[in-house]
């Protein structure tokens, strides 16, 4: 068969069984068996899919995964989450919009302890935007930074997604990717993105005042103890968890997976020292965990041997050398990678465009010789913008499916808006400098 | 049947609830070992294999309960544009589809582990373990999935709310 239909019917088939709703996992277990019964040849390639399904998965650089999403799971059920937003609220009194600050710096704690972008995102959604709303806060300066500030969480770790980014990557790469390195990476441009959060919210709130009334609460008095006090109690603490999984990797004291089970540890014993930690709250965050770590290991299995199909019916490598005939640049072949994320992004999940994508952007990065982890960065910030990108970015249904009935999904786009220009405009700045991006990790090495 | 059914659900739910366990139990035995390493009193040299087979067969048997959950992520654009009574059909093409796979996986997962028993293929990394122990997930996680994938195309009208909530879809 020649490389277009090879291609065409193994992107096609996985598309349209994607399409008609089937799970991601059983699409790319369909699209797999097809595959295998044509180019691996028949039943053989098949026993030899399955064999390879457990390898994939069977694989201690993806432990990190379910460890990272034991750490949320259990800051938001203990109210360790809440109460730290609640804090952070005291301290922001005079600031024009100052729950939508909230919303963005809390977010942004948050992002540094736990692993879910869509906990972040429902969380804040839950607690913040139904009082933005009573306060009179117009939707889009309640919304817009509760969806953007959800995204950041991918970028700053730990990050469950991170992990899964450096291991996908590396399992289609000839040079690997260092999970370590590519959550150290993250952190510069997701804290400059919440910067800009900040200051886009504050300077609009200063020119519109109506966008978000100052409310009665920062009217009231409050000394410096009753202002600062939470803070010190409820968010100061938490800074151990940052400190244990970011500070033992960073000093290369600890592997991704080690720090992972220090900061699950570390969570554990701070919880216990609020007496927030009960055990049906730990039983109930390590089913949660096993659910959400299934589904993602699942689609992992199921897709182990897509890319290897690709290679082997000759479809990799015929892509490859169609678009090495247009000789791109490094610089341009990221633009076009990045406007395929986007692209996906509307209306796919990340990890289905990651096992769809990578194996023909990853060789393609080695051939031009890219940085892997400054690639990485970009690729993240992609997948990002795609959580915020109409019409089916998930993050819009997640606010949506959390907001006021009265809220329209227009309100939502909208107010996602002006973020994802943001969020973009970051992306412009990891493409074009770098060293945003590969700052921490050099200082690392 | 009732009698039956109920425990197919208690069976997927305690296959769950053993993965979750696990992956305590994973995160003990990690800082247990981290310890060990920082404090010169040697290491569990197993720990990585351990996990690893446990993060495998964890997945293949926790998948039937995240199948009955509703938890495994996919695209759901024709689910939601179209009117109920047509996504109610679509929901049990998908479901027959989903059957279909899952039978190929039970066959062909059953050859994998009989083959491995008959060529009495081991595995070795620190332990000497038989590989027809390892495979045997998949075949038993098939055989889940078959079942629920039917009791799925029967009781449609649950799994096809009126409201589709769409913030019950899974990701991370």
């Amino acid at each position: 068969m020649a490389w277009p239909a090879a291609l065409g019917l193994m992107l096609g088939l996985v598309c349209l069984a994607m399409l008609l709703g089937l799970p991601v996992a059983f699409a790319f277990f369909l699209t797999n068996i097809v595959g295998a019964v044509i180019f691996l040849g028949g039943e053989n390639g098949i026993m030899s899919f399955l064999r390879g399904s457990m390898a994939s998965i069977a694989n201690f650089n993806l432990a990190p995964v379910p460890l990272f999403l034991v750490m949320g799971d259990i800051l938001l059920r203990s109210g360790m989450a809440i109460r730290a937003i609640d804090a952070i609220d005291r301290l922001i009194l005079a600031v024009p919009g100052r729950l939508s600050v909230v919303a963005v710096s809390g977010g942004t704690i948050f992002s540094a302890l736990s692993g879910s972008t869509i906990a972040t995102t429902a969380m804040l959604g839950q607690s913040l935007l139904p009082e933005m709303l009573r306060r009179g806060y117009h939707p889009s300066m309640a919304m817009g930074p509760i969806m953007a500030i959800g995204g950041v969480d991918m970028l700053i770790p730990p990050s469950a997604l991170t992990v899964l980014l450096a291991t996908l990557a590396s399992s289609v790469s000839r040079d690997k990717v260092s999970v370590s390195d590519l959550l150290i990476a993250g952190i510069v441009p997701g804290l400059i993105m919440s910067v800009c959060f900040l200051a886009w919210i504050i300077v609009r709130c200063w020119m519109r005042p109506d966008l978000a009334p100052r409310d009665e609460a920062a009217r009231v008095p409050l000394t410096l103890g009753q202002r600062w006090r939470p803070f010190f109690i409820d968010v100061v603490p938490l800074s151990f968890i940052f400190i244990v999984v970011m500070g033992s990797m960073f000093m290369g004291w600890a592997s991704p997976t080690d720090s992972a089970a220090l900061g699950c540890l570390a969570t554990v014993v701070l919880a216990l020292c609020y007496r927030a930690l009960t055990w049906k709250i730990l039983f109930d965050s390590l089913k949660n965990t096993a659910v959400v770590t299934t589904m993602i290991f699942f689609i992992i299995a199921a897709s182990t041997t897509f890319a290897q199909i690709l290679a082997f019916s000759g479809a990799t490598d015929g892509a490859l050398a169609e678009i090495a005939k247009y000789e791109m640049t490094p610089l341009i072949t990221v633009f076009v990678m990045i406007a395929i994320l986007v692209a996906l992004g509307c209306f796919m999940d990340q990890i289905s465009m990651m096992l769809l994508t990578f194996p023909f952007f990853m060789p393609l990065a080695n051939a031009l010789n890219m940085d892997l982890v400054w690639l990485g960065v970009i690729l993240l910030i992609s997948l990002q913008i795609g959580l915020l990108t109409p019409p089916f970015g998930l993050l819009l249904f997640v606010m949506k499916g959390v907001a006021p009935p009265e809220i329209t999904m227009r309100q939502v786009w909208a107010a996602a808006f002006p973020y994802t220009v943001i969020v973009f405009g970051v992306l412009m700045l990891v493409v074009f400098v770098p060293s945003v991006a590969t700052l921490l990790t050099g200082a690392m090495r | 049947m009732a009698v039956a059914l109920a425990f197919f659900e208690k069976l997927l739910s305690f296959f769950c609830t053993l993965f979750g366990l696990v992956l305590g139990l994973i995160i003990v035995l990690i800082c247990v070992d981290v310890a060990l390493r920082d404090l010169s009193l040697g290491s569990l040299p197993w720990l990585i294999e351990l996990s690893e087979y446990l993060m495998y067969a964890g997945t293949f048997l926790a998948a039937p309960w995240v199948l009955r959950q509703g938890s495994h992520v996919r695209v759901d654009i024709l689910f939601v544009a179209l009117p109920k009574r047509l996504a109610v059909r679509l929901e049990q093409l998908v479901d027959l589809l989903g059957l279909g796979i899952s039978l190929v996986l039970l066959y062909y997962g059953s050859a994998v582990v009989s083959d491995a028993w008959r060529t009495n293929m081991v595995a070795y990394k620190t332990w000497y373990v038989s590989e027809w122990l390892l495979f045997l997930a998949l075949p038993v996680s098939a055989l889940l999935l078959v079942i629920e994938f039917v009791l799925r195309f029967l009781r449609v009208k649950g799994v096809v709310r009126d409201t589709y909530d769409i913030t019950d879809r899974a990701s991370i």
